[in-house]
């Protein structure tokens, strides 16, 4: 089969699968996500199949990928939802996947390094009898089980890689971001929305470690729409009062459980404002829901068992660590939702950061040697470096990007109110604290060099502020247009 | 310039503290005024600085250019050094003994784990004498260098009628491949 038939099954997959949530999502919205909805539910299939059996047998994955989405659109039916909208959504799905993995397959624009060669090994370990085991607990620690599990598709495919893997996760984030930011901005004035909607996808469009990890095999793309799709979802099931999204969070939380070692991490970021607001308990289910599911599969019933020394391990992914973070995380969020927790919850939504720093802090006067050095490689990979070094690639390469995210964010944070921004926001400052916190766990500092992981992980984060910027832009529109009429009334009850 | 007397027997920090948030609010007034248009020009001028500077980007570094084939090997083989160094002689021995098996020395420097995953052959561990240099030919010029103990060694995949076994030989100042059809495992079965 080729290459491009697998991405259209997958995509398909994910319309069926999101089926159900018809009528609750916008078209948009759902054509966006059928890529990566397939996608995340071949990833868990794979993972049943892998710890039930022991081996992922891939014809038989995608066969029950395919009937999950076909079971989602049966219950679509029973429930009256499907429709000529469905087929619509469908036919844009399987057209734009087709082109996305056509041009993915024939240009011939993969991007290749050492890690994604060890993404890879993963993948045909867990193909062979007693999967987990063959795997070495470096890769299984490192790399997760998401991507390598996704690329088990390339076996049946002609090439030992998938090259449609990360242009559909690239592909799926933009189309989420152009929704989501014509979505905030719909109030504004129809040039001004467009002004603003188009100007922030240019911008992601031209950040060129962005397009580069549209076409590199590696998680860092799947991460940043994982962010996004988790953190825009969360602020869209409390603020627009659409809990069908609060589903949708809960998944992409989910994956980055499966996708990264930092995943629960992110995770508690994500969920501790979360747990601190006024959200009702079905909702609080319906978002830890999936995050919970997600790892009693893959900590207990995976990492547990088969990360030998996972437990003591100091790097990038302690397992114990790990899974009390989860677990603490999942727990507040659920007291949260009672009349004595919200206190608790609200304490630990303020004091998240602040300890976040005393933690930061502490590390840095244990060793600041290791802290110092992060950060100096830090700003040389995310600023423009003036002379030729920056042109022969010793940079980071994020350009002009990240001087431009950090003014408008910083510009952002002082102007934006707080409220509903406070979903965004802590996530985001907590991501920026984390990222300085990660080399001590791993126990290693950043480097020099667009390979560095430090400036790789960099992309995770970059749609997530680029939307709160539009955020805020359009909670000063909304401002200026409340205070605008009492002007002009006041003006017209002047004596003349 | 606060917009508040002072009045007597209030402390002068008071007033200060006034002043400087009335400056603070004044400032966050008008950044919030300008926010908009503020976003609109950063972003646009920061895409086209972006999308300029790019093109000075070495091709190698540049987000996405297009390469002449699909496969694997060729993408191991294409731009990044690390992978064609750590990974090539992998690559290129699976071109030729895919589901065979690679003959290795006690302490060879070859992955096991690697050598099944990217090439396809299973590593069997024999005692043998690895210098081939006096059994082997003229083979041409190197496949390509291999990174062993932080040295960068060529090695060769010697050419020869279709086999199932291959042997690692030391050979010349790096390694070949060599295949039983060309000279048998040294003291070895086949």
């Amino acid at each position: 089969m080729t290459e491009v038939g697998l991405a259209v099954l997958v995509s398909a997959s994910g319309v069926g699968v999101l089926a159900p949530l018809q009528g609750r999502l916008p078209r948009w919205a759902l054509v966006s996500l059928a890529f990566p909805a397939g996608a995340g539910t071949y990833s868990i299939i794979g993972l049943g199949l892998l710890l039930t059996v022991g081996t992922v047998h891939v014809a038989t994955a995608l066969a029950l990928t395919v009937a999950a989405g076909a079971a989602g659109a049966v219950v679509a039916h029973l429930r009256r939802s499907l429709g000529w909208e469905s087929l619509f959504v469908l036919g844009l799905v399987v057209v734009g996947t087709a082109v996305v993995a056509a041009i993915a397959w024939t240009q011939h624009l993969t991007r290749l390094t050492p890690d994604s060669i060890r993404y890879l090994l993963v993948s045909s370990d867990i193909g062979l009898p007693s999967g987990l085991s063959e795997i070495q607990p470096d890769d299984l620690l490192k790399r997760q089980i998401g991507l390598p599990m996704l690329q088990t598709l390339a076996e049946l495919g002609p090439r030992r890689y998938l090259a449609f893997v990360s242009p559909m996760f690239a592909a799926s984030a933009v189309g989420l971001f152009v929704w989501l930011a014509s979505h905030m901005l719909r109030d504004a004035p129809h040039r001004l929305r467009w002004s603003l909607v188009g100007a922030a996808t240019l911008f992601v469009l031209s950040t060129n470690r962005f397009v580069y990890h549209a076409f590199y095999i590696n998680t860092h793309m799947a991460m940043a729409l994982f962010m996004l799709v988790a953190i825009a979802g969360i602020w869209l099931a409390i603020e627009e009062s659409q809990p069908v999204w609060g589903i949708l969070a809960g998944w992409a939380m989910a994956l980055t459980l499966l996708f990264r070692p930092e995943g629960p991490i992110v995770t508690a970021l994500i969920l501790v404002p979360f747990a601190a607001t006024a959200a009702p308990m079905r909702l609080r289910w319906r978002v830890v829901g999936p995050v919970l599911a997600v790892f009693a599969a893959w900590y207990v019933g995976g990492l547990w068992i088969h990360a030998p020394g996972g437990w003591d391990r100091g790097p990038v992914a302690p397992v114990l660590g790990n899974s009390v973070v989860v677990l603490a995380v999942v727990v507040l969020t659920l007291v949260g939702g009672t009349g004595r927790g919200s206190r608790w919850a609200r304490l630990a939504g303020r004091a998240l950061l602040p300890a976040m720093v005393g933690l930061l802090v502490t590390l840095l006067a244990i060793d600041p040697q290791l802290g110092l050095e992060s950060l100096g490689a830090t700003i040389r990979n995310l600023a423009p470096d003036w002379t030729w070094q920056h042109f022969t690639g010793s940079g980071g390469l994020w350009i002009f990007s990240w001087p431009v995210i950090l003014v408008l964010l910083a510009t952002a944070l002082i102007v934006g109110r707080d409220g509903a921004g406070r979903l965004w926001r802590v996530p985001i400052v907590g991501f920026g604290i984390l990222f300085f916190i990660l080399p001590y766990l791993r126990g290693s500092a950043y480097r020099v060099g667009f390979g560095d992981s430090g400036s790789r992980i960099a992309t995770h984060i970059v749609l997530v502020v680029v939307a709160y910027v539009l955020l805020v832009a359009s909670e000063t529109i909304a401002s200026r247009r409340e205070t605008r009429p009492d002007r002009q009334t006041a003006v017209s009850s002047e004596p003349g | 310039m606060c917009g508040r007397p002072i009045s007597r027997g209030t402390s002068v920090l008071v007033p200060m503290k006034t002043a400087f948030q009335d400056s603070r609010s004044a400032v966050i007034t008008w950044l919030r005024r300008r926010f908009v248009p503020i976003a609109v020009i950063v972003l646009v001028a920061g895409a086209f600085a972006n999308l300029a500077t790019t093109l000075f980007v070495p091709v190698g570094a540049r987000p996405a250019w297009k390469h002449g084939g699909g496969d694997l090997g060729f993408l191991v083989h294409r731009d990044d050094s690390s992978t064609e160094d750590q990974y090539g002689f992998y690559v290129d021995l699976g071109a030729v003994a895919r589901d065979g098996t690679l003959v290795v020395p006690p302490g060879s420097w070859v992955d096991p784990h690697t050598a099944r995953g990217l090439a396809g052959v299973a590593v069997e561990t024999r005692d043998y004498p690895p210098a081939a240099d006096a059994l082997l030919g003229p083979v041409g010029e190197r496949t390509g260098r291999v990174l062993v103990a932080g040295l960068l060694v060529p090695y060769w995949i010697v050419p020869g009628p279709p086999t199932d076994v291959f042997w690692l030989a030391s050979f010349r100042d790096g390694f070949a491949a060599v295949p039983s059809s060309v000279a048998p495992v040294p003291g070895g079965d086949d």
